[in-house]
């Protein structure tokens, strides 16, 4: 425990920052969400565009509930990004950046394990990042209840839920990314590419013409707040699968930090 | 005696083919060993790899009777460990440090630690980032002291720290010994190795070229000699263990090692005036092996 609140203190202020901006980030597209509760512009807009387009513009949900499809394509679409970026980041500070400044001399120093030392950080960034889902999705509903609207609570945990399994593992890779990079940017612009890939990925798949499949081979194609937010379906699948890659990905992060000169 | 640290063979290569080769020790329990050798030479290679924070290519070494490639958290558990360029967190004060080590160790008991902080004048209070460096350092030796550890393994312990801030410390390890506590300390500061050690390895490109008594080391293997002639002056320079051969004016100085029976057989032909033989410095004796480099 003593490792994990260190680790917890270490990302405190960076936490704080991103809790800030992801939660102004919610307000402003919220601000304008009694404009668009009942528009039928949007639903016009939607039968528009040509099909391969409607996917990712929410498809179903921007037609049925237009606010929560408007809530979709301006902010709930890129939150794993936008967590992912903390998550990349986060892994290469308390890993590479502690490597490069020598401070795992200190901590091993002490009786510990790598593979402690290492979880309790994984463990640390994984909570830190609950808690900015938490934050955000908190601030969504707050704003819309404060504006009058009434969100789909139990929808928008799922959401929730759903996209901290894909920032989980952008989490685990990034630890292993970091584990692995010869320094601290390095480490850093992995953590980062590996937040932004699956994103752009995710996307290109969803507008090309190619079969749908292709999605799941990255994370971000396990986040579909559309289906959940119609269905109300608990995503036991993507929880099996996120999590076997998060674990596996940990598995590979611990092996490479326990061959590696610190 | 039992063992305190034991190497054999140990070896340690990186990829660049640096490191240490061919380690071995055997320092026996409230022993204080100190570990010379100029920058590079592989003094932290070796305390990296009894302690089982580096992956020893070769050999095997015990501390406290532990293997360091399989107990490594049992051999880091009984040590007490001075990283040479102790990196701290700048955002943390020594109190914090101390609380952060102290609960990672499981030791409840702060009596010993909080003892060894008022002896050393450590700045509790201030964050690290506001220490001088001497001052960093003395949290650092507190960190490595304050679970009063069987072995302690220190790189540079002074380094940094002002003359009465050593004075303390080596007082303070003298005290440690005495407690049966088994010191490993590495040092360039030959002053300092000479008044504190009980025996010294000198450690040269990753080779550990001799371990002896600082007194023994000090006779046996070098003498400074001083020959003083009336004429021309004899040419010494092909006799075996000569080294340093410097003329001037009537006189030649230089050292000796090993075997001083060639020289006596060269002398015997061109017998000098005068004769001075001294015990050379361990000064000496370091460039000696060292070739004349610098410490």
């Amino acid at each position: 425990m003593t490792l994990y609140r260190m680790a917890l203190r270490q990302q405190f202020v960076s936490w704080i920052v991103w809790a800030i901006v992801i939660a102004l980030g919610v307000g402003t597209v919220a601000s304008a969400a009694p404009a668009v509760a009942n528009s039928r512009a949007l639903v016009a807009l939607m039968g528009s565009l040509p099909a391969s387009w409607r996917g990712v513009m929410g498809g179903a949900l921007m037609t049925q509930r237009p606010l929560d499809g408007y809530l979709y394509v301006k902010l709930v679409m890129y939150l794993p990004l936008l967590v992912g970026i903390f998550s990349g980041f986060q892994a290469s500070s308390l890993l590479a950046r502690e490597m490069e400044h020598r401070r795992f001399d200190f901590l091993l120093g002490m009786p510990l394990t790598r593979e402690r030392l290492l979880i309790s950080r994984f463990l640390a960034l994984a909570t830190a990042q609950a808690a900015l889902w938490a934050v955000t999705i908190g601030a969504l509903l707050a704003f819309l209840a404060q504006q009058g609207l009434h969100g789909d609570v139990v929808g928008y945990l799922l959401v929730g839920y759903s996209g901290f399994l894909v920032t989980l593992v952008t989490s685990a890779g990034a630890l292993w990314a970091s584990a692995l990079a010869r320094d601290y940017p390095t480490a850093a612009r992995w953590g980062l590419g590996i937040a932004a890939v699956p994103f752009v990925y995710d996307l290109t798949v969803r507008i090309a013409t190619v079969a749908q499949g292709w999605r799941y081979i990255l994370p971000y194609g396990y986040y579909d707040p559309p289906h959940l937010l119609l269905s109300h379906a608990f995503p036991w699948l993507e929880t099996a699968v996120l999590v076997a890659v998060s674990v596996v990905l940990t598995c590979g992060a611990l092996r490479s930090f326990a061959r590696r000169e610190v | 005696m039992t063992a305190a640290i034991e190497a054999h063979d140990l070896a340690k290569v990186y990829g660049n083919g640096r490191g240490v080769l061919g380690i071995d020790l055997d320092i026996p329990q409230g022993e204080l060993f100190g570990f010379l050798g100029p920058n590079g030479a592989g003094k932290t290679t070796t305390i990296r790899s009894l302690l089982g924070l580096s992956r020893i290519t070769g050999g095997t070494a015990r501390v406290a009777g532990k293997d360091v490639v399989h107990q490594s958290v049992d051999v880091r558990r009984v040590t007490g460990y001075l990283p040479g360029d102790p990196a701290l967190y700048d955002n943390m004060t020594g109190k914090q440090h101390l609380d952060l080590a102290l609960s990672l160790r499981g030791v409840l008991n702060r009596r010993h630690a909080l003892e060894v902080a008022e002896r050393l004048g450590v700045e509790m209070d201030r964050k690290v980032r506001q220490l001088s460096r001497g001052n960093r350092q003395k949290v650092a030796i507190l960190l490595a002291l304050a679970h009063d550890p069987e072995v302690l393994l220190l790189d540079e312990p002074t380094s940094g720290l002002d003359p009465l801030a050593q004075d303390e410390f080596r007082k303070l390890l003298r005290e440690l010994q005495r407690g049966g506590r088994t010191i490993f300390f590495s040092s360039h500061v030959l002053p300092e190795v000479q008044a504190l050690s009980d025996r010294v390895g000198i450690i040269r490109d990753g080779r550990l070229v001799a371990v002896d008594t600082v007194e023994s080391l000090r006779r046996s293997r070098l003498r400074h000699v001083r020959l003083s002639y009336g004429g021309e002056l004899p040419d010494l320079s092909r006799v075996e263990g000569v080294r340093g051969l410097e003329s001037s004016g009537q006189e030649i100085t230089f050292h000796i090692a090993g075997d001083p029976g060639p020289l006596f057989r060269a002398l015997g032909e061109r017998p000098p005036t005068d004769v001075t033989i001294s015990e050379p410095s361990l000064e000496e004796v370091f460039r000696t092996y060292y070739g004349g480099q610098s410490s």
